[in-house]
């Protein structure tokens, strides 16, 4: 679910990020610590591992880090 | 059983829609860049405009260009028609997994097939103008996202509401 939000909209990185930080709250809310960190190591794994392998490939294939619409939104441009 | 049954009745609400606005072939104009792309995709062109053109990321999804290649992999492309079938269907299957949850959650009532909650969320869904036609009609990415967002928070939901754990794979 992670990867693939992160892979579906540039705004899976925050949703994924949230997600992942509400998972982590729960169990050490119900647990503990030790309990929270080892729940949300997984998702937030794939997190990581998604989220740098995007960036990596789309360095590699495009020759910028970021979303094409981030350019779009943040370049000033009128149009 | 609730999931069929919802899977059928999208299908047949997103018929009635589909006749409704014109039994039109295309989605939104940001799909037809998407079946523009996906076509260059499909034909091993890359992520271009063009066949030789240059390198263009002109998508917000890339899942969604990943997965609307796949359709156009499955037909031929002049087949437009079957393609846009295809999409749409694609986008209809998103949704049965997300409400299931949704409704079971709700009711406590994962025994029977349908129950009043069912019918009261699907009908808020269908009625109101804008939800099928933004996650299905427009042949975006929304139905994906939808189906992402409403599934990982149940998931946590259910989680914290005692009702079940979550299968941690699958939320990763």
């Amino acid at each position: 679910m992670i990867a693939c939000m992160l892979l579906t909209r540039p705004e899976g990185l925050l949703f994924g990020l949230l997600l992942i930080a509400l998972l982590f709250a729960m169990t050490w809310r119900e647990q503990d610590l030790r309990s929270a960190l080892r729940t949300s190591a997984l998702p937030f794994a794939a997190y990581l591992v998604t989220a740098i392998g995007i960036i990596l490939w789309r360095l590699s294939y495009f020759g910028y880090p970021f979303p094409n619409t981030y350019y779009a939104k943040v370049s000033g441009q009128p149009y | 059983m609730f999931s069929f049954l919802l899977f059928i009745v999208l299908s047949i609400v997103t018929l009635i829609y589909w006749l409704g606005y014109g039994r039109p072939l295309h989605g939104i104009d940001d799909a037809n860049i998407y079946f523009r792309l996906h076509g260059e995709l499909c034909f091993g062109h890359g992520f271009v405009w063009e066949q030789g053109g240059e390198k263009v990321e002109g998508f917000t999804s890339l899942l969604w260009t990943l997965i609307g290649s796949l359709c156009f992999l499955l037909y031929p492309c002049s087949l437009h028609t079957s393609f846009t079938s295809t999409e749409f269907i694609v986008d209809i299957c998103h949704h049965p997994p997300s409400f299931y949850p949704l409704s079971a959650g709700l009711t406590g009532q994962e025994h029977k097939t349908i129950t009043a909650t069912d019918i009261l969320i699907l009908a808020m869904l269908f009625f109101p103008l804008g939800f099928i036609e933004w996650s299905i009609l427009t042949l975006m990415e929304t139905g994906l996202w939808i189906f992402l967002i409403v599934y990982a928070t149940l998931a946590l939901a259910d989680q914290y509401l005692g009702h079940k754990r979550i299968n941690m794979p699958v939320f990763a």
